[in-house]
C-alpha cells in the first residue's frame, strides 16, 4: 500500500480556474518524490493538498491509510525560510513542539544534535537575522525534522540559494532522509535538482501530470553523478516532457 | 554620525543666539528672550510653583496614553481577527476617523466636569484611534505563509493570535504607539486650555490672561520636555523589545 496517496484530486480557485485537474500520485515509503514544473502549473498548490493545507474539490487524500490533517507526522518546509524573527535559532527549531507542549530537555538535545547535523551549532542563540539565507534554510528543515515526521514536504525551499549553497542543502536533505527513514515530496522547478534528489520525478503542467519518471540509478547520490552522462540524458528526457515532447 | 551630532547642537546654540539678539530688539511682551525664559523656567521650578501642574498634566498625559492605547490595541486586536466585527464597525471608525477629536473637548468638559477625568478622556481618545489602525493591519497583514506554517504545525486560534500575530505585528503596534504618545500630550494640553485650573495647559492660558510670555514659553519649554521624555522611553522599549531585529 502506497505511503501518501492522491486520488482524483481536483482543486479550483474562486473564479473557477482549475488548478490542479484530476491528480491520482502515490507514493511508497521511504521514497523522494519530486513535482516538477513551470511556474503556475499547480505543483505548489498539489503539495499544499497533499500536506493537508487545502482542502480538495474532489478526490481523497490520505496518509497512512488516513485522510490526511495536520500533525507530529508531517513536517512542511516553505519556499521563504519562515523562521520567527523574535525568536533565536534553537527557539525557532523547537517551536512545533512549543506549540504542543512544554518543552523538555530531550527535546532541546534533539534540537541541538540537528542543528549539529546542519553545520549550525554555534549560531543557536543567534537570531535569524543575522544568518545568511543558506543558513536559515538549514534552521527551516531542522525545524521541519524536530517532530520526528514520517512525511517531508518542501515547497523549492532552495529557489533563492546560490549554486553551490544548493548542492550542500541537496547533499544534507539526502543524509537527514535516508537517517530518518523519511518519505519526501519535493517541489521544484530545477530539473537538474530533481533529478539528483529523488526516487521518482512527476512533470506537471496545467494543473496534470504530463509525465512520471522513475529514477533507479545505482550511485546517483554521488557528486560524480551530477556530471555524468546518465545524469544529463535524464535531465534532457525531462526538458522535452515539459516542453511536450514526449 | 558623531560630527552630525555636534552640527546639531551648534545649530541650537546659533539658534538660541540669534533668539536673543533678536528679542533684544523687541519688547518682552512679544518674544522674551532665552535667558529670561530659562531664569522664569529655573526660578519657577526652584519655587514649586509649575510642580502641582507637571504632575496633573502627566499623570493625564499617562492615564490617558494607557488606557486609549490598551482600548485601541484590544479593538484592532478584535477587528484584525475577526472579519464580522471589522465589517461591523469598519464604517463607524472611518466616520470617527473624520471627526476632529478636538472639537469634542467642549463636549467632553461638559458630560465628565472640569476636573481630570474629562482631560484623560479626550486624551484616551485621541490615543486610540493610531493604535487600533496600526494593530488592524498589522493583524491582518500577517505573513501569509507564516501562517501556513503554524497550521500545518496543528496551532490553534489562540495560539496563531498569541504566538505569531501579534509579537509579528508588535513593531508595527508600537510604531501607532509611538505616535500616540506624541498626541497625548496635545490632548492633554488642549484640554486644560478648555477647562481646567491645573494642568500646564491651564498654565499657558493662565499667562496669556497675565499677559506674562516669559512664563507661557517656560510652559511650553516644560511641554516638549515631558512630550521628549514619554518619546524617549518608548523607544527604548522598543529597541529593548526589537533587540533580535539587529541580531545581537
Amino acid at each position: 500500500m502506497a505511503f501518501l496517496s492522491l486520488q482524483d484530486v481536483t482543486y479550483s480557485y474562486a473564479n473557477n480556474n482549475l488548478i490542479v485537474d484530476a491528480v491520482s500520485l502515490e507514493i511508497e515509503k521511504g521514497k523522494f518524490h519530486s513535482l516538477l514544473g513551470k511556474s503556475g502549473c499547480g505543483k505548489t498548490t498539489l503539495l499544499k493538498l497533499a500536506a493537508g493545507l487545502l482542502i480538495p474539490e474532489t478526490g481523497s487524500i490520505q496518509l497512512h491509510g488516513a485522510v490526511i490533517q495536520p500533525s507530529e507526522k508531517i513536517g512542511f518546509v516553505f519556499q521563504a525560510p519562515t523562521l520567527l524573527d523574535w525568536k533565536t535559532v534553537i527557539d525557532n527549531v523547537l517551536l512545533p513542539v512549543s506549540l504542543k507542549r512544554k518543552v523538555t530537555k530531550a527535546d532541546v538535545e534533539k534540537a541541538e544534535s540537528l542543528l549539529a547535523l546542519m553545520g549550525l551549532s554555534h549560531l543557536k542563540k543567534e537570531y535569524p537575522t543575522r544568518l545568511s539565507g543558506g543558513q536559515q534554510s538549514r534552521v527551516s528543515i531542522a525545524r521541519a525534522l524536530i517532530q520526528t515526521p514520517s512525511m517531508l514536504y518542501l515547497d523549492e525551499p532552495f529557489s533563492a540559494l546560490d549554486a553551490i549553497t544548493r548542492e550542500e542543502l541537496q547533499v544534507d536533505l539526502l543524509r537527514l532522509c535516508e537517517l530518518h527513514q523519511m518519505t519526501v515530496l519535493f517541489v521544484t522547478h530545477d530539473i537538474s535538482e530533481a533529478v539528483y534528489l529523488s526516487d521518482r520525478i512527476a512533470v506537471m503542467d496545467k494543473g496534470r501530470i504530463i509525465y512520471d519518471l522513475p529514477v533507479s540509478l545505482q550511485n546517483r547520490h554521488t557528486p560524480e553523478f551530477r556530471y555524468s552522462g546518465q545524469f544529463n540524458k535524464l535531465c534532457l528526457e525531462i526538458r522535452t516532457a515539459i516542453s511536450g515532447g514526449l | 554620525m558623531k560630527r552630525v551630532s555636534i552640527y546639531s547642537w551648534l545649530l541650537f546654540i546659533l539658534i538660541l543666539f540669534v533668539w536673543e539678539v533678536l528679542a533684544k530688539q523687541m519688547s518682552e511682551l512679544v518674544l522674551p528672550a532665552p535667558s529670561v525664559v530659562v531664569e522664569t523656567l529655573i526660578e519657577g521650578l526652584m519655587s514649586g510653583y509649575y510642580t502641582p501642574h507637571i504632575i496633573r498634566t502627566s499623570l493625564e498625559i499617562v492615564i490617558g496614553l494607557f488606557l486609549g492605547s490598551l482600548l485601541g490595541m484590544l479593538t484592532g486586536i478584535l477587528m484584525g481577527e475577526v472579519e464580522f466585527i471589522r465589517k461591523l464597525l469598519f464604517p463607524y471608525v472611518i466616520a470617527s476617523q473624520a471627526v476632529p477629536k478636538l472639537a469634542l473637548a467642549p463636549l467632553f468638559i461638559l458630560w465628565f466636569g472640569f476636573g481630570m477625568t474629562s482631560k484623560v478622556v479626550i486624551t484616551a481618545l485621541i490615543c486610540f484611534f493610531p493604535l487600533m489602525e496600526n494593530t488592524v493591519t498589522a493583524i491582518q497583514y500577517t505573513d501569509r505563509q507564516k501562517i501556513e506554517l503554524f497550521r500545518v504545525l496543528g496551532a490553534n486560534r489562540w495560539q496563531t493570535l498569541f504566538k505569531l500575530k501579534i509579537p509579528a505585528g508588535l513593531p508595527s503596534i508600537l510604531a501607532g504607539f509611538r505616535v500616540a504618545a506624541v498626541l497625548a500630550v496635545v490632548g492633554a494640553v488642549v484640554g486644560e486650555f478648555i477647562g481646567g485650573s491645573e494642568g500646564l495647559g491651564a498654565l499657558i492660558i493662565a499667562s496669556q490672561g497675565m499677559m506674562d510670555t516669559p512664563l507661557m514659553f517656560s510652559v511650553l519649554i516644560l511641554v516638549t520636555i515631558i512630550g521628549t521624555l514619554i518619546y524617549q522611553i518608548i523607544y527604548l522599549i522598543e529597541q529593548r523589545l526589537f533587540r533580535y531585529k539587529n541580531g545581537s
